[in-house]
């Protein structure tokens, strides 16, 4: 019954999934094609506030397809999130969660 | 229920504040809106019979058994949301000052005393109406309160955390002494007066179908 971000898969899938502790404790839940170097799925789960709530299936599901590349990563999060209000960490915070998530990968 | 009653409260609220105090039987894992099912040990919430229910508000995982939980529903508050935090949990430190506890305010949503936690809190904004729940930590056994909620101290990629056993504390009061100070102490920092409320039966009927359908529902408390 836990939704799964796990079935995105294909011979250049890869799944990694990172904890980080700002103000508020997050994690990523991220899937990329390191092919082409883009988000095929994430999850971004916590004890965070944003208000409104609903965003954050918004932002799970427009984020997919973005280069994993730190200025791409946070602009996008920088539109998604416009009119937001978001407590725990920042936007920059959570654009370089996921780039370390993909670098973590790479180790 | 607990959670459908607020959430009822907050779509019925009219220009009259509601504030409301509430316990827990059996006891309760309540999780925040953003929290991964995998945040807390929901196998051994099952085996020990404690519910899980995933609450409309965000913030951290709760263990819910010797604590007093409040609610307050409103249609006025400050625009700022660090504000009315500050507003609401004005109201709670100013109550437990009464009994004796150095109780703080610590931004954005906690309760200290003694620099450890006796409480946190948790809002939500919707058509403008703000609810604001949180809890007091009455007694806690910390062994047990943490083998229900998973800190994942061993998985952060890049900083060392405090071990959350050390961070929480109790204010050693019984549910009514604190219950009373929050009563005498709404009605001063707000400077109101205060009437007692209870759910007619019909409205007890509108949180089951709320229960039934959000809070009882795995698809909602597994969402994530």
């Amino acid at each position: 019954m836990v939704s799964s971000i796990n079935n995105q898969n294909s011979a250049n899938s890869v799944s990694v999934k990172r904890y980080f502790k700002f103000e508020k404790m997050l994690c990523v839940d991220l899937v990329f094609d390191k092919i082409t170097n883009t988000i095929q799925a994430i999850k971004i789960t916590g004890d965070f506030f944003l208000h409104p709530e609903e965003k954050i299936d918004l932002i799970e599901s427009e984020l997919v397809g973005t280069k994993l590349e730190k200025n791409q990563v946070k602009s996008k999060l920088e539109s998604l999130l416009s009119g937001c209000e978001l407590y725990g960490f920042s936007i920059d915070s959570l654009s370089d969660a996921i780039i370390k998530c993909k670098e973590a990968n790479s180790h | 229920m607990n959670m459908a009653v607020d959430e009822y409260l907050m779509t019925h609220v009219t220009d009259v504040p509601v504030f409301r105090i509430y316990g827990w039987s059996p006891p309760c894992v309540s999780i925040g809106y953003f929290q991964s099912i995998e945040d807390i040990d929901s196998q051994k919430c099952r085996d020990d019979k404690v519910d899980v229910v995933r609450r409309i508000t965000g913030g951290g995982s709760v263990f819910h058994e010797k604590e007093l939980t409040y609610s307050f529903v409103s249609r006025q508050y400050p625009a700022k949301i660090i504000d009315s935090y500050q507003a609401i949990c004005q109201v709670i430190t100013s109550g437990l000052n009464t009994l004796g506890i150095d109780a703080k305010f610590s931004p954005l949503n906690d309760i200290t005393a003694d620099g450890k936690k006796i409480g946190g809190n948790a809002q939500t904004r919707k058509n403008g109406v703000l609810l604001q729940h949180g809890t007091i930590l009455l007694e806690v056994n910390k062994e047990k309160m943490f083998s229900y909620l998973k800190i994942p101290v061993e998985k952060i990629s890049d900083k060392k955390i405090p071990d959350p056993k050390d961070r929480v504390t109790q204010v050693s009061k019984t549910f009514d002494q604190v219950a009373k100070s929050l009563k005498d102490s709404l009605k001063l920092v707000f400077d109101c007066q205060t009437v007692p409320m209870n759910l007619e039966q019909n409205e007890i009927e509108s949180c089951k179908i709320i229960s039934k359908d959000r809070y009882s529902n795995p698809q909602w408390t597994f969402k994530r």
